[in-house]
This record gives C-alpha cells, structure tokens and sequence, in this order.
C-alpha cells in the first residue's frame, strides 16, 4: 500500500455492525484502486470492531476510541490520521456506486480549483429498501444549486457528507470539526470552507446511497439545531456576506433565526440574546464562545436589546411579512377567481353553440317543411340557459 | 359590581378552546365581551363559529386584512364601544398593533393571557411594556414571567383553571377486562411525548403481563405514533384509537392516565381525569406539580421512572381496594379544587380587576 494513496476515505463507525461490511465492500469494488480506509470506531458495543478487522485489507487502517467522543471528535481523529490527497467521507451505514470515486477525480481534473465534491444522493430505509419518503428528501440534495454562493447555505445544507470528497491540503487550510457541536458540525465546516475561499461541486448522479433512520440525530433536538445552524451562520457566513457586500444576505440569516418554530421554545432573553448575536459584527471564535455568549445575560446586556429590535423588524409579526403573507393569500384567491370565472365563460360559450346549433337546425327542418311558425320552445330555452 | 367592557383577541375561532368557553360564561353572567379574530384555522381545528357572539355584533372577523386595515377596525371599535380592557389571547398578528392602541387610549387597559412558556412569550416580552396584566394559569408560569420580564415588577396575575365537573364524571361501571387499563390521551405532539408513553408501555409490558395500555387522540404526530405503535411488538396489548369526540369517552376507558409532557403549564388533562375518577400519573414539570399532590389525585413521576411506576401499578393491581379509594379520592379532588364555577368567577374578578373598575 501507499503512504500517501491518492484517496483516504473516512468510515465512521458506531454500532452499524449491520450494515458497515456492505460499506467497506462498496470502497473495495470501486474502479480508482489508490486508497486507503481509515475507520474509526467510537466504541461500538455491537460487533462493529470484528466485522472490519474479518477484511484481511492491508489497506484498511482500524482506530478504535478508547471512549465514546462523538461524531465530531472521531471525524477529526480520522481526518488527523488520513494520509491521502483527497479525503472521501463514507459514514458506516452508506454505500457508493463503483465509479464514484472515477467520475468525481474526473470533475477535479476538469476543474483543478475544486476542492469540495459531493454527489446525488438515493435514499434507503433500515432495510435496504427505497424510504418511502425518498422523494421529498432526496430533492433536498438533488437539485441544481451552486453552492458557492452565500444564500445557498442560508438555514439550510444541501451536501450530504457521505457523498463528498475533500482535498487535504484544502481541509488543513479550513481545520477541523469543532468538537463541541451535535447536529450541525459538517454544516459548519462547509460554511468555513466557503469563507475560507473553498470551491464547491455536485455531481448530478445518485453515485451515493444512504441510509434515513427514524431517529436521525438531526432532528431528535430542533433547538440544538437551531442553535448549531445559527452559530455556523454567524461565525462563517455574515462575515462573508458583510466581505461580499450581500447585505440583504445578512438580513435573511436574521430573518431564519427569528422566523425558526423552535426559537419560542428558548428561554425569552436568550432567543433575543441570539438574535443580538446575529447582528452583531464580532463572529464567535468557537461554539463554545458562542453559547457563552448567549447565556452570559450580564455580558454585554445590549444584545439582548438589539435583539429584540431585530426581532420587531423582520420576526414573523412584523408589518412586512404579515403583507406579503397577505399578497400570497389575495393572489391565490384571485387566480381561483380567474380560473372560475374562465371555466364559467367556456361553459356559457359552449351553452350558447350548442343551442345555436339547435336552433339552425330546427330553422332548416321548418324551412324545409314550409312552415312560418317560429321555434319559440328552442328560443325560450336558450334565454333561460343563458340566464341561469 | 360593575363589570368591565372587553374586547377579546384571538388569532382564530376553535370549538372547545378554553378561552371561548370563559367568555361565553362570562357573557352569560352579563359581561359585554367582543372577540375579534384573525383568520381561518378549520384545516387543523374544528371551527366555532361562534354565532351567539355574532348575532348581537359582539364578533369581529380580521381575516384577510392589512395590519392598517386591522388597525382601524379595532381602533374604532375600542372607541365606540368604550372598551375598558382588550385581552391578547395568542392573536400573533396583533402583538405588534397594542402599543399603538395604548398610545392613542390611554386608559385602555391590556391584559395578555399565556399558557405556557413556549410560543407567543418572544412577542409578549417584545411587546411587555404595554401590557397592564400577564394572566397565567399557575405559580410555574407567574415565576417564569418575573424571570424572562425587563420589567422589575411585571404584573402578574395567576387564575386557576378548571373544568366542568358535572361533564366530566366518573364512569358507572369500570373498564372491562382483566388487566389494569393504562393510558394516555391527549394531543398527539412532541411537547406532550406520546413517543414517551409508548417506550414506557414497552418496558413496563414485559415487566408485567397484566396492564394493557391505550392511546387516544391526534395531532401532528398522529401518523408517526400510528407507526410507532404497530412496530412496537406488543400490538396485543398498545392500542391506538386515534381520535375521540370527547375526553371523557376515553378516559372512562382507563384506570391510570399517564402524562408523560416534556413541558407543559395547567393540562386540563388532568383535572378531567380526576373529574372522572382517574388518578394520574405526570411528569413534574411545568405548571403540573401544582395540579397533583402526590399519593392524592395521582403521582408525579417521569415516564422513564420505569422502576417506579412498575411498582406503583403493581401495588393497584394487588390491591383492588388501593385503587378504588385512590379513584374516590381523584373525584374528590377535582370537586373541591377543578370547579369551573370557581374559574369563571375568578376570570371575571381579575377582569374587573385589571379594568380598575
């Protein structure tokens, strides 16, 4: 093996002994051979630890934490440990396509600047069939966007880890996972790696399958996501907003943090507090900073103050929003009024041929009989149709 | 005494809602109370229409409008009908117009009524400085207001609930068969943690074969509960029923309701079960320590207090006659502290009150 393979890809592993030989398996079919995998297991209680040490491949490198760190934690621990040129991210319960890793060197090659390379994703349950909610999660990731641009990460991350590949010497530039965050430390490290001037590509093929558990740790705790997504925004993307002059950029984070369901759910001065953060110029240097910042109340009170101005301005009470709400609504109910009254016009419109019709016809059989009488039934029932 | 002139606001008309309930008594009592709401929420709820309020000119619809429309619709209706107190009843879209109001009349009185931490308090501390009372259902949410309040004193009033202890009433026979009925009942939602009870009836079914559990309601999480349960693996003993006309239908089903909330403020769960005869068991969060003495109308445990409830459930099911006085004592309770006839006093006393009348 080499010791410094073209491709390190980074299995993390915490009890998935169901599913992490299918993933390891997925790497060894793939068409570019110059790789080494580096697991590391957050001590697993299942018989993770066994199945990976059962693939007699030298280029497989085992690291087993002594204790449970986390997924942030071990991600670092693997990417300190990779000695590849490009690191690729497989978390243990995924699988990729063979020629995943191919087509994404190919897109470097074409594109030397690229350092971020994710894919399509599909989407599967526990038991590898197609979750029945593939559809609508799925559009989350595979749609067009650029991710270069600030507002594509507004509130939202539309790159799912497993499918990337990352340059190393890229990802020493931007550093690692902060340790401290849950939900959203990969959404951090590509806002940092935008900041940090990083370029960002898509393949549009579902090359990676992963896998939607029904308890994600996504969205077991909505308010740890707020916080982690909020903290990202603020640390990453306002300053390169404010660096870019997206001004109006700066207001829509606001406007996600305030407009979040579970802001409510804070204790009252912090969600201002959080807010207040958001606006003001000084990023946080960490996560922790972050919620030192939030929770310290006699810490620079005013930001509790800015907060609940910011709030008044573009919360989802403010006059603004509760216009447009109103325009949405006043527009919808005028494209139904157009629509039936359209539908109304092409009946009475059909109405009136059809009698018309009737009408020449009975004129013609009268003609034809000679008589002089008028149709007075046909005439009197085409008033009363069109004055229904 | 004299009772003040009200208007209500509400962000939409629900059949049952507490709030509507309390008026309509109150108005019975004579009370000129005008509701005045924002929109349309019968995709979700049932509506009430609300036609006895409408049929004197005591309801005004603000659905569709612009705030400055709304604006001058209350405004004048503030003035012609000399309203002495306007109630903020979670009408999110007008937080922002009272201060304005205030302005303009100052004698108007402005009272706003929370039930819990969560929701409208970002708007109400935003806008606290206009608001002349923060009613609240209990000491939990009165000691949460002077908590997150900028306002040195804010002037907290705490009013009991209560329910209809004559609707409510405990069921003539108990419910048929076997094993000891446990359950939950309620809104199908992650605050009140259905998931919760559904975890606890798993671990509690293979402790003891003789409790049977049921789930009543709906909700948000209707579906993913439905789920839930018939990938629990013990389907012949957690059923789900989905949703029932009225609470008491489900409760006369029961011989322990379970509330197992993440966080709640005064569950009128509670003292409709106890209405009924039904001791519960809750989580001691929010406003609920306050509804349940322990050992008296029901017992304050968390649903993952496994070994506990285990053991309390077992000791009813030995002893018939633990459980009967347990029950007897449940009704007991919410006579002499639920009573609806109390609360509505109370309400029209902290009303006129606020009023300064």
């Amino acid at each position: 093996m080499s010791k410094s393979p073209l491709l390190s890809y980074i299995v993390l592993s915490y009890n998935y002994e169901r599913y992490i030989g299918k993933t390891l398996r997925s790497i060894l079919d793939q068409t570019v051979q110059d790789f080494e995998i580096v697991v590391v297991d957050d001590g697993s209680v299942d018989n993770s630890v066994a199945i990976v040490s059962s693939f007699e491949d030298p280029r497989i490198r085992l690291f087993v934490n002594e204790k449970n760190l986390g997924g942030a934690a071990s991600y670092n621990r693997a990417v300190q440990e990779a000695r590849g040129e490009w690191l690729v991210n497989l978390d243990a319960d995924d699988w990729v396509d063979p020629r995943k890793a191919e087509i994404q060197l190919e897109a470097a090659a074409r594109n030397p600047q690229l350092d971020v390379i994710g894919t399509y994703v599909a989407i599967y349950d526990e038991n590898d069939n197609r979750h029945p909610s593939a559809d609508a999660m799925e559009a989350g990731y595979n749609q067009p966007r650029d991710l270069n641009l600030v507002d594509t990460w507004i509130g939202a991350n539309h790159l799912c880890r497993s499918s990337t590949m990352v340059r190393a010497s890229a990802h020493q530039r931007i550093g690692l996972d902060d340790p401290l965050m849950v939900r959203a430390p990969d959404y951090e490290l590509w806002t940092r790696a935008l900041q940090h001037g990083c370029k960002f590509a898509i393949i549009p093929q579902p090359l990676t399958s992963i896998r939607a558990h029904s308890r994600g740790v996504t969205h077991g705790d909505p308010v740890g996501t707020l916080l982690e997504v909020s903290y990202a925004m603020q640390r990453n993307l306002v300053p390169l907003a404010e660096a870019r002059s997206l001004l109006p950029s700066i207001t829509r984070m606001v406007a996600w943090t305030c407009r979040h369901p579970s802001l409510s759910q804070l204790p009252p001065l912090q969600a201002h507090r959080l807010i207040g953060v958001m606006m003001q110029s000084t990023a946080a240097s960490d996560f922790q900073h972050f919620r030192a910042m939030l929770g310290n109340y006699s810490d620079h009170p005013e930001l509790a103050e800015i907060g609940r101005r910011s709030f008044a301005f573009v919360g989802p009470g403010a006059d603004a929003y509760q216009d447009v709400d109103k325009l949405h609504s006043d527009i919808r109910a005028y494209i139904e009024a157009r629509d039936y009254f359209k539908g109304e016009c092409e009946n009475w419109e059909r109405a009136y041929r059809s009698l018309q019709a009737e009408h020449q016809a009975l004129n013609d059989a009268l003609a034809s009989r000679g008589s002089p009488s008028f149709p007075r039934r046909a005439w009197s029932r085409l008033v009363r149709t069109l004055t229904k | 005494m004299n009772s003040p002139r009200i208007l209500a606001l509400l962000p939409f008309l629900v059949k049952g809602a507490l709030s509507i309930a309390i008026f309509r008594a109150l108005r019975a009592r004579g009370v000129d109370i005008t509701v005045a709401y924002c929109g349309d929420a019968s995709a979700d709820y049932e509506p009430d229409a609300l036609e006895d309020f409408a049929s004197t000119g005591h309801l005004l619809n603000l659905s569709g409008m612009s705030s400055v429309t709304r604006f001058d619709l209350v405004q004048e209706l503030l003035v012609d009908r000399k309203i002495d107190l306007v109630l903020q009843v979670g009408a999110t879209q007008l937080y922002h117009l009272l201060p304005y109001w205030k302005e303009r009349l100052p004698a108007l009185r402005i009272a706003d009524i929370l039930y819990n931490e969560i929701g409208h308090t970002l708007n109400h501390f935003l806008y606290e400085g206009c608001f002349d009372a923060v009613i609240v259902e209990s000491d939990f949410m009165g000691d949460f207001i002077r908590r997150s309040s900028r306002r040195p004193d804010p002037p907290v009033v705490v009013v009991r609930s209560g329910v209809d202890v004559d609707d409510f009433f405990p069921a003539a026979t108990p419910p048929s068969g076997a094993g000891l009925k446990v359950g939950y009942v309620g809104r199908m939602s992650g605050e009140k943690n259905p998931v919760g009870f559904i975890e606890l009836a798993r671990r509690l079914a293979s402790l003891n074969p003789g409790l049977d559990f049921d789930m009543f309601g709906t909700g948000p999480d209707a579906a993913m509960v439905k789920e839930r349960v018939a990938t629990s693996g013990i389907t012949d003993r957690l059923r789900y029923h989905g949703f029932v006309e009225h609470a008491k239908e489900a409760l006369h089903q029961l011989d322990v309701l379970i509330l197992p909330s993440k966080f709640d403020g005064r569950p009128v769960l509670v003292m409709e079960a106890n209405a009924c005869g039904i001791p519960v068991i809750a989580a001691p969060v929010g406003g609920i320590p306050e509804l349940v003495a322990d050992g008296v109308n029901g017992f304050l445990m968390h649903s993952t207090e496994t070994e506990r409830i285990h053991g309390l459930l077992s000791r009813l099911q030995e002893q018939p006659q633990a459980l009967d006085a347990l029950k007897t004592a449940a009704r007991a309770h919410a006579l002499a502290h639920f009573s609806r006839e109390k609360m509505i006093e109370a309400y029209g006393a902290a009303f006129a009150k606020v009023a300064l009348i």
